[in-house]
């Protein structure tokens, strides 16, 4: 007697066409990004060049890495002192530029255009155009210090100076964290203020009591994606810095950031397998930094719907 | 039931088809071997230069039926990556060239021997220059045939000496009085601060200078401790012991270090960064009197003359009597991964042919490698630069620095490198005035990377 096949219930029915439809980027993430990284870390294990086998499987890369290599030092310092500085400036006026384009002023959005759209030019072509600024000679930055009569230093030739030039250039891109400020701003209620000013509170009281608890939940957003992006930060340091006197690493070896580090270990000695365990520690020390920040923002960061259930 | 089985079988039948046809043994065709030349270790792939390989390459491919070649591009800042993963993924090209002796060097093990194939052949090398020849000779192997070579020259402005009223440097070698010293001395008169004053007035201002009177070396460290009798690879013969913090090596970052901070004859790197931002090199300011480069720099000739009239002279001796005009040179190389290197070989030799050999030196840049090609580079040169004294450069051949090269093969090749361009960025970016201290930092990181290397490699 034949057997008859139980129909798929819609259910699964709709399960199975939810998981054909992502597939693709399911197989491509297994591809491209799970495969690579899973390969990566084995080749962390191994004497890899590229061009040979992996050889020699062990701990000898984290080994040599955390005891032998004083550039691994050097270059995580400069990306630590590059972190330490930047990211609470793009925080500080992100967060102030926001305020400010959160006004009524003529031409509002003609202002939040011109602030957003420097965030979403290419690396590379910002990374040029900011070399000329940085120009000791003929930059603007150094004319308009010389209206002030200020003698100009040389910037990204100057090993005493390139990093705080790259400080200052990713000021550049303040738009977008602006743009999300911005958002978190307009929605919280005037109520609030409103309440706050029949209390007597005056502006700055507003702005401490009200405004950044109720934008706290943003600005740990940007905290954690500017810890993330400021030590994977590679194109314009590479592009401004690497064609000079001193080659990778600028002069002096004064802008070796981690991640120029990497790529010099990677596709110049040809050490992928020294490269990849670079890649791992890094991936390790973003993920405890952001860990501690998570662990942290019990005590400074109030989600609006804490506040109204308490 | 039979109709059942029908449809089955005749699949089967078919699947069983498909698979005898794709087993089957392949007939014997003559296709032509196809080469694939990688262009990007060094000259070739700009606009022009491609469009020229690629000329060469049709011209080839029609006179030729049992080979084909084919070009394949890369810019030099992409070569080390491209090359590396066209080898991982076994798709290795059959010639490598243009390729100098750094590429040799970065990827070392993996050319073949060519020396096989020139004694198989018999290959006259008769016309090529002995030093050329002898760059190519490495301990275990013999890589490519001189394509074309660079050796250095002092390039001079010569209206920048006729304002200062001194004789220009001579243009012949064996002058004793030509030295590194005696261009220091012309250096200082023809570095002037803002006011017109020279660096040997008590009034001359270092803060304000507007000329110099020498651009330095174009090259890398590499090449200066041959000047000062030592050793460009800074390290003893068998490679295991650096040797950085002594004898050339030391003295000749001092004088780099005096020329910019002490004689004030040569910018800074701040300088450099600064005041001939565009340039290529700073000579092309009109604003240096002198300044000592390969002749590969001649694709910035046009910036030169514009700049203002310029000449060619000797390149002075060091202060130990060594006259060494670093060199680089041109060559093809057959990686091991080929997989048709006899004809590989084939079509190198075809392009070393002289007519050839003169026809690519155009297209890089290079003075050919063949002494009977010497005066046709010369003439060729002056018709564009009638008053360029050009047989210096062929006269700079016989003082390369062909054994050992400032670019020859070291342990941790790249790793050594950047460690000695990085301690002369720090003398010319004046991070450091200690030149001894620089020198020893240097010594200690380079002794690491020996130390690494042959522990892997026992």
């Amino acid at each position: 007697m034949n057997k008859v096949a139980k129909p798929m219930s819609l259910r699964r029915r709709e399960s199975l066409w939810g998981y054909i439809f992502i597939s693709p980027w399911i197989i491509g993430f297994i591809l491209f990004t799970v495969g690579p990284m899973i390969a990566s870390l084995v080749f962390s294990f191994a004497d890899y060049n590229i061009v040979s086998a992996p050889t020699n499987f062990g701990f000898s890369n984290y080994i040599k890495l955390f005891t032998n290599d004083p550039d691994f030092w050097h270059s995580l310092g400069i990306t630590a002192k590059y972190a330490v500085i930047a990211i609470p400036l793009n925080l500080v006026f992100g967060f102030a530029l926001a305020f400010l384009l959160n006004q009524k002023v003529p031409g509002l959005a003609f202002w939040r255009t011109v602030f957003y759209i420097p965030s979403v030019l290419a690396g590379v072509a910002v990374a040029i155009l900011w070399g000329l600024i940085f120009n000791p000679k003929f930059g603007i930055l150094n004319w308009f210090l010389g209206l002030f009569g200020i003698n100009g230093p040389g910037w990204l030739s100057s090993p005493n100076w390139a990093v705080p030039a790259l400080i200052l250039m990713s000021l550049w891109s303040v738009g977008g964290g602006m743009i999300i400020y911005l958002s978190g701003l307009q929605s919280i209620p005037t109520t609030l203020y409103e309440a706050a000013q029949l209390d007597g509170a005056n502006g700055w009281e507003q702005f401490f009591r009200i405004t950044v608890p109720l934008m706290s939940p943003v600005i740990f957003y940007n905290l954690i994606v500017g810890i993330i992006g400021t030590f994977q930060y590679f194109t314009e340091v590479y592009v401004l810095t690497s064609g000079l006197t001193g080659g990778v690493g600028g002069p002096a070896k004064s802008t070796l950031f981690y991640n120029v580090y990497l790529y010099s270990n990677a596709f110049r000695y040809m050490k992928m397998g020294y490269a990849s365990a670079l890649a791992w520690v890094l991936f390790i020390i973003v993920l405890l930094l952001t860990l501690l920040v998570f662990r942290s923002s019990a005590t400074w960061v109030y989600y609006e719907g804490e506040l109204q259930n308490k | 039931m039979i109709k059942k089985l029908l449809y089955p079988v005749f699949a089967v039948f078919m699947v069983g088809l498909m698979l005898l046809t794709a087993c089957a043994p392949k007939p014997v065709t003559s296709a032509p071997v196809k080469i694939t030349i990688f262009v990007g270790f060094g000259a070739g792939s700009d606009p022009d230069s491609m469009a020229a390989l690629n000329t060469i390459a049709d011209e080839y491919n029609a006179s030729h039926t049992d080979i084909q070649v084919e070009f394949m591009f890369s810019t030099w800042e992409e070569h080390t990556s491209k090359f590396s993963t066209l080898l991982a993924g076994d798709l290795a090209p059959d010639l490598a060239f243009p390729i100098g002796i750094q590429g040799i060097a970065e990827f070392y093990d993996e050319w073949i021997d060519a020396s096989p194939y020139i004694q198989r052949d018999n290959y006259d090398t008769s016309d090529f220059y002995g030093p050329s020849l002898q760059l190519l000779n490495f301990n275990d192997k013999t890589i490519g045939l001189p394509l074309g070579v660079y050796p250095s020259v002092t390039f001079i402005n010569e209206d920048l000496f006729d304002a200062a009223n001194v004789p220009y440097p001579p243009q012949q070698y064996g002058d004793s009085t030509w030295t590194l010293q005696k261009m220091t001395e012309i250096g200082q008169q023809m570095t002037l601060d803002q006011n017109g004053n020279n660096a040997t007035s008590s009034n001359f201002d270092p803060a304000k200078i507007t000329q110099w009177g020498w651009g330095g070396w174009c090259g890398p460290f590499r090449t200066v401790p041959g000047k000062f009798g030592g050793n460009p690879l800074g390290m003893s013969a068998d490679y295991k012991h650096a040797d950085m913090n002594t004898g050339g090596y030391l003295e000749g970052m001092q004088f780099l270090y005096d020329s910019i901070f002490t004689t004030h004859i040569r910018p800074s790197s701040i300088d450099e960064g600064s005041t001939f931002t565009g340039m290529d090199f700073t000579f092309e300011s009109g604003k240096v009197a002198m300044f000592e480069c390969f002749s590969w720099a001649s694709y910035a000739f046009p910036n030169f003359t514009t700049a203002g009239n310029w000449n060619v002279a000797a390149v002075p001796a060091g202060p130990h009597g060594d006259v060494i005009s670093p060199v680089n040179a041109d060559t093809f190389a057959i990686p091991a991964h080929s997989k048709h290197p006899d004809q590989a070989w084939q079509v190198a030799t075809w392009l070393m042919q002289p007519e050839m050999q003169s026809r690519l030196c155009g297209i890089f840049g290079c003075i050919p490698s063949r002494k009977s090609l010497a005066n046709e580079w010369i003439n060729k040169m002056n018709g564009e630069y009638p008053n360029v004294d050009f047989q210096a450069f062929i006269d700079s051949i016989n003082y390369m620095d062909s054994s050992p090269n400032n670019e020859s093969w070291v342990p941790n090749y790249s790793k050594v490198w950047d460690a000695t361009e990085n301690a002369m960025s720090r003398i010319l970016s004046g991070d450091s005035n200690n030149v001894q201290q620089v020198m020893n930092d240097l010594q200690a990181e380079v002794q690491g990377y020996l130390d690494e290397y042959w522990a892997a490699h026992p």
